[in-house]
């Protein structure tokens, strides 16, 4: 089984290995906070019991040893035969962190597994399967059909004395019969159709009496209408609809030839077609399995009503089926009971209409997905960002020959651009993802965490189902990985120190995710003790970040904890230290376009922020120019722009100039300079102002030469491209295909305020 | 002698691992014409839309198991007939025992070999072309 088309489905396998491990992990949490469902046990067992599966047609050795043990006390459990209790979940989570482990090894993608800790794991939950004694010898024979060489099955070689019944021979099949016509079949015993018109049905001028009319000439009808949706007199709207028929047609008409009756208006009203009296072909089936089961009188009744509950029938079903088999013969064709009719015998097919789909009530609908491989969807969300550069090209140009707006070639140009904007968008969803697939793996994570400080850590966290781009998603593991062992080695106390300071034991670490105008925040806060402002202050200043008699807010201290240089050997443990500073989170979230800030009240915890953007492909621009250069300012940032007079500029300590903006001052920022395009001090002749608002909320002034209008810009890299400059945040090419620089506002508001623009490399950028 | 082509088939499991393994080798056998469904539920409601000669079926599945989708072919005369192997975990005396007695064709233990399901489906329909 090692041949090509093998490898293919080795990867799907492992694909859904992770969607396994995750439901895993999922449902033994939720058995873990108390749940005792039956269905969930299954779960757990059907995940386990899969991943093995897998692995043995992939001769995975190791993953299925391991994978047998679990299910094996997973099958223990969901018979009842050993109890469900807090220490085996406890074992349960442990060993699915080991099974993951060997999913990890066996794909070739995680370091080898820890056999000590595998070979504890396997201990424990032999343990507990066995009940200390050891493995019966039952176990032994079992273990053979899944030797990693295929068994070969052989029915005779199976059959011991005791013997397997032979298996019915299947006389009609070896011919291949033609298969039975169910279409036929299912429109044999009238239909019940209920239809309400839509107010656009009158309004197209249709009319429900000749529509009835229509039916009848199919067979013998029954109407009813109902009129419970009518209003009172006074409140009734005349072009409203309100009533609702419902016809029972009798006879051997098709379901296509009832449907067809409503061709014209099937868009302007609510229709469902169902099989008269007996009920839907599927519910019958399971109808006649359930009865089987069930013999008491209100199964009957069930099974004859035509509003089945499909939901009840397979709970039947299941519930049976786990119990001892029914001593029936085989093969068992049920005696289908009196009230359920067995379909009237197939009758020729009435119309040409044969392959008409049976199905009525259509399933509740899942939702259908494919698989598409990553690299396609990323080559195709390339090709739109340049689709998007192009349409912008051809805006321009058409602009400069100038061609009226109204033109013909100007109107298509529109709808090139709403069309180019509406595939954009699509082509973005396709990436889109719920931060629920890195959330899953930190569960994980805090448990190995507590274990590892022997503090008890309590993980709860929020908005999993948050949809942001995938290239996104897959960069924010590390810094949450990194902030989550931070907050539990550095944040909370041990329990000792928690219960003196009137604080439950347990540590509560919440992990939440939210949008925020048009940007992914993270949240990250631990109830611990917050940041110790004095030791982070003199640890700043034992290593020359600040000055001795610097006056920083509690904010700015807090914030300290980003400055390169501060995260020092005493300070890195085991845990969360692994050498990475904060700043280096800081870094990678800002490589991102991302911020990161923190707040903390002492005795109370800490919340780190981190805001992204929804994805790194695009970005809704403002283009203005500023000393010849031309820039991209993010829209987002962008609150409102002026042109200042003169009279709102003042001067604070005569150096930094303010502007008066709605009765507040706001620094302003002459983009020009601080970019070091231009050494002259600040010029407002003519210039424009936009004021921005920063990711903390702070307003500032930044003062360009012209506002050419907004775009939506194709977000290029200037760190794979060049490297990180200080106040860009990236670059794109704009429609007339030069290279223009994106700002990045809060870099620039700080570099302004901190008066340390790095010129050099500004310049060399530009 | 039926053709392998001419056999219409439908692979109930609930991972699209396994059901994509089934697959590959029915290719490899010659069965041109396979319907999927992830779970026993599905596969019923597939079956009364578009009847099959050959259901291949994993046991231990969500919503329906297998041995209820056998049970529930079995009970609805247009579909009664349809040829039913079971995909086995593991070689379950009483399992198979049960599943024979509801009127199985066939069982076929994971993991197998393409030789093993072509051994099946020809114990089953009798030899292959």
């Amino acid at each position: 089984m090692s041949d090509d088309p093998f490898e293919a489905i080795k990867a799907t396998f492992f694909q859904e290995c992770e969607e396994l491990l995750a439901d895993l992990e999922g449902n033994l949490l939720t058995l873990e906070s108390g749940s005792t469902d039956i269905e969930v046990i299954n779960a757990v067992f059907r995940a386990v019991h899969s991943v093995k599966g897998g692995a043995g047609a992939f001769g995975l050795e190791n993953l299925v040893r391991f994978a047998h043990v679990f299910e094996t006390l997973m099958d223990e459990l969901r018979s009842g035969r050993k109890p469900c209790d807090d220490p085996t979940v406890k074992t349960l989570l442990r060993a699915s962190d080991v099974l993951a482990d060997h999913v990890a090894a066996a794909r070739g993608a995680g370091a080898a597994v820890d056999p000590v800790r595998s070979a504890g794991l396997v201990a424990e939950l032999e343990a507990l399967t066995y009940g200390g004694a050891a493995p019966v010898a039952a176990a032994e024979p079992e273990e053979d059909d899944f030797g990693f060489t295929p068994v070969a099955m052989d029915l005779g070689a199976f059959d011991a004395p005791a013997g397997l019944p032979d298996l019915p021979p299947l006389p009609d099949l070896a011919a291949l019969a033609p298969l039975p016509d169910l279409s036929a079949l299912a429109a044999a015993g009238g239909w019940k159709v209920v239809f309400r018109p839509h107010p656009r049905l009158y309004a197209s001028a249709n009319e429900t009496g000749l529509l009835l009319r229509e039916l009848a000439r199919l067979g013998p009808t029954r109407v009813q209408m109902d009129d419970s949706g009518l209003p009172l007199l006074d409140a009734l709207e005349p072009t409203d609809s309100h009533l609702i028929w419902t016809i029972e047609l009798d006879g051997d008409a098709s379901e296509t030839e009832v449907r067809e009756v409503f061709d014209f208006v099937e868009m302007d009203c609510d229709l469902s077609v169902t099989p008269l009296g007996d009920a839907a072909p599927v519910e019958a089936a399971l109808a006649a399995v359930a009865d089987e089961d069930d013999s008491d009188a209100s199964a009957l009744a069930r099974a004859a009503s035509s509003e089945l509950d499909i939901a009840a029938l397979l709970a039947s079903v299941g519930a049976a089926s786990t119990e001892a088999p029914a001593p029936v013969a085989a093969p068992v064709i049920a005696p289908a009971p009196e009230p359920v009719a067995p379909p009237p015998p197939v009758k020729p097919a009435p119309a040409p209409t044969a392959a008409a789909p049976v199905q009525t009530a259509p399933p509740a609908a899942a939702p259908v997905t494919i698989r598409v491989d990553l690299e396609r969807v990323d080559r195709l969300i390339n090709a739109v960002g340049e689709l998007v550069i192009q349409q912008a090209m051809l805006a321009q140009r058409v602009t400069e020959s100038g061609l009226a707006r109204s033109s013909d070639i100007g109107l298509g140009l529109e709808d090139l651009e709403l069309l180019t904007r509406e595939i954009q968008d699509s082509v973005m969803a396709i990436r889109a993802q719920p931060v629920k697939s890195v959330f899953q793996r930190m569960p994980r994570l805090v448990r190995e965490a507590a274990e590892a400080t022997g503090k008890k850590v309590k993980l709860v966290t929020s908005g999993e189902d948050t949809e942001v781009d995938k290239t996104v998603i897959e960069r924010l593991s590390d810094p949450i990985t990194h902030m989550l062992r931070n907050a539990i080695d550095h944040g909370l106390e041990g329990p000792e120190e928690r219960l003196a300071a009137g604080k439950p034991a347990e540590g509560t670490v919440r992990l939440a995710a939210l949008h925020r105008s048009g940007r992914i925040v993270i949240e990250i806060s631990d109830d611990g003790k917050g940041i110790n402002r004095p030791r982070v202050k003199g640890i700043a200043v034992e290593r020359g970040l600040i000055a001795e008699d610097a006056i920083l807010s509690d904010d700015e201290i807090d914030n300290l904890i980003f400055l390169p240089g501060f995260s020092t050997a005493t300070e890195v443990s085991d845990l969360s230290g692994r050498g990475v500073g904060m700043d280096v989170v800081r870094r990678s979230i800002q490589s991102l376009g991302g911020r990161i800030s923190i707040s903390s009240v002492p005795g109370k915890g800490s919340t780190f922020t981190l805001s992204l953007p929804l994805t790194l492909a695009v970005l809704d621009g403002m283009v203005v120019g500023a000393a010849d250069q031309t820039l991209v300012a993010p829209l987002a940032a962008i609150v409102e722009s002026l042109t200042p007079n003169e009279a709102d500029i003042h001067y604070v300590g005569g150096v930094d100039p303010v502007l008066r903006f709605r009765e507040a001052f706001v620094p302003l920022v002459d983009v020009a300079q601080v970019m070091g395009f231009r050494d002259d001090p600040t010029v407002l002749k003519g210039g424009v102002v936009m004021i921005v608002e920063t990711e903390s909320g702070q307003r500032a002034a930044l003062l360009v030469d012209a506002i050419h209008g907004q775009r939506q810009v194709v977000i290029k890299s200037l760190e794979s491209n060049y490297r990180h400059v200080e106040g860009v945040a990236a670059a794109t090419i704009l429609g007339d295909g030069r290279v223009a620089l994106i700002l990045d506002i809060d870099a620039l508001v700080t570099a302004k305020r901190s008066r340390t623009p790095s010129r050099s490399d500004l310049q060399m950028a530009s | 002698m039926p053709a392998a082509s001419a056999i219409r088939t439908l692979v109930v499991d609930d991972q699209l691992t396994m059901r994509s393994l089934v697959r590959a080798s029915l290719q490899q056998i010659g069965v041109r014409d396979i319907e999927e469904a992830p779970d026993g539920e599905a596969a019923l409601r597939s079956l009364l839309a578009q009847p099959v000669h050959l259901v291949i079926s994993d046991f231990n599945m969500p919503n329906l198991d297998g041995l209820s989708l056998l049970r529930a072919i079995r009970a609805h005369p247009p579909i009664s007939k349809t040829a039913f192997i079971m995909l086995t975990g593991r070689a379950d005396r009483e399992l198979v025992q049960r599943a024979v007695q509801f009127g199985v064709n066939n069982y076929l233990v994971k993991p197998f070999t393409t030789a093993q399901l072509k051994e099946k489906l020809e114990a089953v329909f009798g030899p292959l072309t």
